[in-house]
């Protein structure tokens, strides 16, 4: 067991920090996290310049087998999720590069990875998700989304629901269902890719609770994509669909995220006083900042035992989840206390009056999300248990 | 002990909660969508008598107890928590007018504030001083005929267009309680602020510049109104606790129809374990939370409430109501966000009451230094 980075992984990580820092000056105002990229235009280009300058370094292609113009490592990739995090700096496409490259990898045929990859690598195309559906939430495979084969093509109708940056997105990865009659829902789902802009799709914003706009609702009337752009096989897509998850919940960039919020508030702690008194001197401020800084340790180890998993192909399904269930309700309770230190200033939203520029009053609703995207924390809890700890299965 | 309801009580709440259902829910969007305050409701909240709940009837008020007021904001905070919020403060105005105001003051501004020609105000928290009142900067300097006060307050509920404020000033360094017509030159209000949620109760800053003020506006003697404030706080902290168990008891209400109707894995979510845990923690922690606030209005009505049993009901209350809420949202999975569903909204307005008249954080120091020893 080794903890200690290379000298060539401290050398690379530092890079990766370093061009961040520089493009963290360049954000917009206002930017911040998942709705900074996707809510407003200049968000979104700000988004698409970062990716291009990644792109540009071979960053977005981090792990990659060097015949798919891949470099690095998947731990290279896992330190410039890191850089990203911290410097709440976008460019790296959640979507494309975290979830559906590594996915390709690992089911698509070398033709598929030839025709797709290299996009995803520049950063010239982004992508969205067409997972869920109004009556097939954490009951994915319940999904109806229809895709009946006519000829070389697929006929696809339904409705997705939740689709982050449908809106912006290029191309889309979508479940669909092939077969209507399979003796397991799971059996009769394929994975298919799809342009965002042909004929019959149409996306309507579906706002957030405090109105920014990062989830769609996706309409896919006699939409036609080629049966080509199935990933894997006709009807094995569930499978496919298990192995993205996984990546998706490993991601150190949240985890980053959190260590620069507690050194945020450290610093605001130790130039504010309350009632005369140093904020950092107060106990309950200090218990409550300690307790959430061991717990984001603990979930960064997690976060990067699993990435070393992940590197050596040895990936277990509840690890992801635990990392998940820590992160994501350690950020609701991160942004909680944001909320109390700031006393009446954590109700304010953006404005002269707001502390920290409105970020925590944003990120208290924003922060709930994490719990519930990408199978509720319950669900978790359940893989957990399964997978985890061999108890038996119940609904 | 009973933990029954009076048959007036009862009554009481039946009505509140049925005008609330059909009087109240129509301005939800106005109040939450556009952040604007529904004036034309201000008639209807006073045709119930709900300005005036524990008012002396001689000042137009209903002559009830706490327990009603308790119940009232209760039932109102179920539907719309922001108006529960505006008709507290008129409580807490009515309340220091009643306790500290001449005879021709209070039957010049209660029955008028219970009859919602006029609006009240709360003066004290300012840009630094939020839970120390020894604090506060704003200065009242007596010259021969008048107060002129100077400061600023912050975070004051309807003051865009209140017609009264009290306020919380210094006078020759002691903590004293004033009240000011919001016409008199060198008082203004900033543009309201925006928020996470209670959203439509209009809050914004207060400015006084030499605002000059009749020396009978000085309410109940010079200085020492530190109790004054303590006092009004208590009321406060008991109407924030009651709107609390309101919004809980709409959260699991809408926790338990979104799950008795949501389905998945072929049935309702309801028959999911995990959903039966989350359930069972909002009405488990709804009851205790709503047992402490009627016990609090109960001491209040004895005249036994203490500043420690506000504080410790304060801080459970408005603690339980952030999580019960929460645990809703969750419920709710991906459409807990959803602007379709009031969970998002009963989620953001909880967060709110732990902010409020005293942080959780102030409330536990209030608490410890009243523990025995």
């Amino acid at each position: 067991m080794d903890f200690k980075l290379t000298d060539e992984q401290t050398k690379l990580r530092k890079e990766f920090f370093d061009v961040c820092e520089g493009l963290e000056k360049k954000k917009p105002k206002g930017f911040a996290g998942l709705e900074g990229i996707y809510d407003t235009d200049e968000g979104w280009e700000y988004h698409l310049d970062c990716a291009r300058e990644f792109g540009k370094r071979g960053w977005l292609s981090l792990g990659w087998p060097e015949e798919y113009g891949g470099q690095g490592t998947i731990m290279d990739k896992v330190f410039l999720s890191e850089a990203t995090g911290y410097h709440d700096v976008p460019g790296v496409d959640i979507f494309g590069v975290n979830m559906l490259a590594p996915t390709l990898l690992a089911a698509a045929t070398d033709e598929m990875r030839k025709e797709y990859l290299p996009s995803i690598a520049s950063g010239e195309r982004m992508w969205c998700e067409l997972w869920s559906e109004p009556n097939a939430g954490s009951d994915l495979a319940a999904l109806t989304t229809s895709a009946v084969r006519k000829g070389d093509e697929y006929v696809i109708n339904g409705q997705k629901i939740w689709s982050t940056g449908a809106h912006r997105g290029d191309w889309a990865f979508a479940l669909v269902r092939t077969d209507p009659h399979a003796d397991r829902k799971q059996k009769g789902i394929t994975f298919l890719l799809m342009d965002m802009k042909i004929p019959g799709v149409t996306v309507k914003p579906l706002l957030y609770m405090d109105r920014c706009h990062l989830y769609n609702e996706v309409f896919l009337d006699d939409v036609r994509v080629p049966v080509r752009n199935v990933v894997g096989e006709e009807n094995q897509g569930w499978g496919v669909t298990q192995t993205l998850a996984n990546f998706e919940r490993s991601s150190l960039g949240a985890i980053m995220a959190m260590h620069r919020q507690i050194e945020e508030v450290v610093e605001y702690c130790n130039e504010t006083k309350a009632n005369g008194v140093p904020l950092a001197k107060n106990q309950l401020v200090r218990n409550r900042l300690a307790q959430m800084a061991s717990e984001l340790w603990a979930s960064h180890a997690l976060a990067y035992k699993i990435a070393d998993a992940q590197s050596k192909n040895e990936m277990a399904a509840f690890d992801a989840s635990a990392v998940k269930v820590l992160s994501g309700e350690l950020q609701a309770r991160m942004a909680q206390f944001g909320c109390d230190l700031l006393g009446p200033y954590g109700q304010v939203k953006h404005s002269k009056w707001a502390q920290f520029d409105g970020f925590f009053e944003k990120w208290y609703q924003q922060s709930f999300i994490l719990n519930v995207a990408m199978g509720t924390n319950e669900i978790q809890r359940n893989i957990i248990a399964w997978y985890g700890l061999g108890l038996p299965r119940m609904k | 002990m009973d933990f029954n309801l009076t048959e007036p009580q009862e009554m009481f709440q039946k009505e509140v909660k049925k005008f609330a259902e059909t009087e109240l829910t129509p301005f939800v969007d106005i109040m939450d969508k556009d952040n604007e305050f529904p004036h034309e409701v201000r008639p209807k909240l006073a045709a119930m008598n709900l300005y005036g709940i524990p008012i002396d009837q001689k000042y137009g008020g209903a002559g009830a107890d706490h327990t009603s007021l308790a119940l009232a904001l209760e039932e109102i905070a179920k539907v719309l928590a922001p108006l529960a919020i505006h008709l507290q403060l008129q409580h807490v105005v009515n309340d220091r007018f009643s306790k500290l105001a001449t005879e021709d003051q209070k039957m010049k501004w209660i029955p008028a504030i219970c009859e919602a020609t006029k609006v009240g105000c709360f003066g004290f928290t300012e840009p630094e001083t939020g839970s120390n009142p020894k604090m506060i900067k704003t200065t009242a300097v007596e010259e021969a005929d008048c107060f002129v006060l100077n400061g600023t307050k912050r975070f004051i509920t309807n003051a865009p267009w209140a017609d009264v404020m009290c306020v919380f000033a210094k006078l020759e360094g002691d903590i004293s309680l004033f009240f000011v017509e919001t016409d008199l030159k060198g008082f203004s209000t900033s543009k309201k602020m925006d928020k996470l949620g209670l959203r439509g109760t209009d809050l914004s800053d207060v400015v006084l510049e030499d605002v000059r003020i009749p020396k009978d506006h000085l309410m109940g003697g010079r200085g020492g109104k530190f109790d004054a404030l303590k006092d009004a706080m208590t009321i406060g902290k008991l109407c924030l606790s009651a709107q609390c168990v309101g919004l809980m008891q709409a959260s699991l209400d809408e926790a338990i129809k979104y799950a008795m109707n949501r389905m998945h894995f072929d049935e309702p979510i309801f028959e999911l374990q995990a959903i039966h845990w989350l359930l069972a923690e909002m009405a488990s922690r709804l009851e205790a939370a709503r047992w402490l606030t009627y016990r609090a209005a109960f001491l209040k009505d004895q005249g036994l409430d203490t500043i420690k049993d506000m504080a410790i009901t304060k801080l459970f209350v408005t603690q339980t109501a952030v999580d019960v809420c929460r645990f809703g949202m969750q419920v709710h999975g991906a459409y807990g966000i959803s602007k379709e569903y009031k969970i998002e909204r009963l989620f953001r307005d909880a967060k709110m009451y732990e902010l409020l008249e005293g942080t959780s954080e102030i409330q536990r120091e209030l608490v410890v230094k009243r523990l025995p020893r």
